[in-house]
């Protein structure tokens, strides 16, 4: 066997397709998939509340095809993009700066940390009081919930830096933009990366969370109006809608972290 | 220019204590020509590490003075390169632009910071793997950019920080005969730690023994074996004497029982 074997095995493999490990992972869905539907279908359980696959699937049809969907998921879409944009756009200069300065730090830290641990969702009364049920307070939310998370990330990043390449830097006589630009900036980007794949997942659901408390559009005004009249295969359809939303957005996110790692 | 390249007066190294400031080192003096290779050795943790940070100004003495050419040190210049014990590269620089990092810190253009680093990358034997990562090379390649990198810069002192001490002993064996083999080709002033006997001599013309505590040069032992050096010289009769003696003198502060052993 050749040393290069290995590797035109393994590039083989991603031309004939997904492994088997992602068929047993799509056979499972399809089974639950099935399952639903003939539990719904025989009486088993009670289509009024569980709906069926079917129905779920027709329903999203009508969503798309009448436009409320894709209307209600542009006011989502700026609320979750403005906040979180506004949050990496705050909160990762606020963490490189907080991991390098040791005194900026330590003034900023224990705020930092108390809302760390604080349920920022329960915010959400005071900021709809503040800014209103239109997009900014919505937009206010995703940065509340993701901000935090970025700027922790950001600032563990910069300080988990190897101190010995720091001293290499200095050894060589590198100033201090210097250091921070050739060895913390380059050793905290995939932890600074990985703080956006967390905020913007906390994102996603204080978009929708904040919709449903008071929202005056956007998809979680959809899934509260479905969710009171009963209506359980529009609801369902819209859920699924945002978790492949999320999962998508958290993919995208995965690929910058493993093209910015090595 | 003085006659001397490095001189150490009276340095004195202290440590933050609970009470009062730990004295590591104490009246470490030490003068050192121009184109000496010199070892420090001393049992770990006597302080030898911390008199190479100071004489590269990344630690602060507490008394004394460390003069370059006669001038004082006062933090890192170009004048002085150190090598590190773990290489300290860049996980996610190329060796090339690894060994170049030194001359972009000091503010050289791009094409001529590669270009010189390409002709230290071959004079460590390193030519083809330009652009490898840190992580895909063994220990002793690594410590090779590290090498390369320190000698790009050109410095007039080299400082090397117990290089060789995280490899294994034939490949540090290897890396001392390159080590002299590199350094024949313009003898810079070297000033290298270490706690190996057998590499301390191979590689010294005079041997620096710190002991005591605080600890301070108690020995200065000029190693009289003709250069170049190679691997045959380890087997000749001076050089046991030396080691024999260089031992003794190592083992002489420490307990019986652990002497023997």
């Amino acid at each position: 066997m050749t040393p290069l074997a290995p590797a035109v095995g393994a590039r083989s493999r991603a031309f004939t397709g997904p492994g088997p490990r992602v068929w047993t992972g799509v056979l499972s869905v399809l089974v639950v998939l099935v399952a639903w539907q003939v539990a719904g279908t025989t009486g088993l359980v009670d289509q009024r509340y569980f709906g069926t696959p079917v129905a779920v699937l027709r329903a999203g049809g009508t969503l798309v095809s009448s436009g409320e969907l894709w209307g209600a998921a542009q006011v989502s879409l700026v609320e979750f993009a403005g906040g979180l944009l506004l949050a990496i756009v705050v909160g990762v200069p606020l963490g490189m700066l907080m991991g390098w300065r040791l005194r900026l730090r330590q003034t900023l830290e224990p705020t930092l940390l108390a809302l760390y641990l604080t349920p920022s969702l329960a915010l959400l009364p005071v900021l709809v009081l503040a800014l209103g049920i239109g997009v900014t307070s919505k937009l206010a939310i995703v940065f509340v919930e993701a901000v935090i998370t970025i700027v922790v990330n950001t600032m563990a990043g910069i300080r988990e830096t190897d101190s010995r390449l720091v001293l290499a830097a200095r050894s060589f006589g590198a100033s201090q933009t210097a250091i921070f630009r050739t060895v913390l900036l380059p050793s905290a980007l995939p932890t600074i990366v990985a703080g956006l794949r967390l905020g913007a997942g906390r994102g996603v659901i204080a978009v929708i969370v904040g919709e449903i408390y008071a929202g005056s559009g956007g998809i979680g005004q959809l899934i509260s109006s479905y969710g009171q009249s009963f209506d359980t295969g529009p609801l369902l359809f819209i859920t699924l809608v945002v978790a492949v939303f999320g999962y998508l957005v958290g993919l995208g996110l995965r690929v910058v972290q493993s093209a910015v790692t090595r | 220019m003085t006659d001397k390249q490095i001189s150490f007066d009276g340095v004195r190294i202290a440590y933050p204590g609970k009470d009062k400031p730990f004295v590591a080192v104490d009246d470490f003096t030490a003068d050192i020509a121009p184109g000496e290779f010199v070892t420090i050795v001393g049992a770990s943790g006597c302080g030898k590490s911390s008199v190479l940070l100071a004489a590269d100004g990344l630690l602060a003495t507490a008394g004394g003075a460390i003069r370059i050419s006669g001038t004082p040190v006062r933090r890192p210049g170009p004048d002085r390169a150190m090598v590190f014990q773990d290489a300290s590269l860049l996980p996610w620089r190329s060796v090339l632009s690894n060994v170049a990092f030194g001359l972009e810190l000091q503010g050289v253009g791009k094409a001529e910071r590669l270009a010189r680093a390409q002709r230290y990358v071959e004079l460590v034997g390193l030519d083809g793997r330009e652009q490898s990562r840190p992580h895909e090379l063994s220990g002793g390649m690594r410590q090779r950019v590290g090498i390369a990198r320190a000698l790009a810069m050109d410095p007039a002192v080299l400082l090397m920080d117990e290089p060789f001490g995280a490899l294994d002993a034939q490949t540090r064996e290897l890396m001392a005969g390159e080590l002299l083999r590199i350094w024949d080709t313009d003898r810079k002033t070297v000033l290298f730690v270490t706690h190996g006997i057998d590499e301390a001599i191979f590689l010294a013309d005079p041997v620096l023994v710190m002991s005591g505590n605080p600890s301070r040069v108690t020995e200065v032992i000029d190693v009289d074996l003709p250069r170049p050096r190679d691997e045959a010289v380890r087997a000749g009769a001076d050089f046991t004497h030396y080691r024999a003696h260089l031992a003794k003198l190592l083992f002489a502060g420490t307990p019986a029982t652990v002497a023997a052993s």
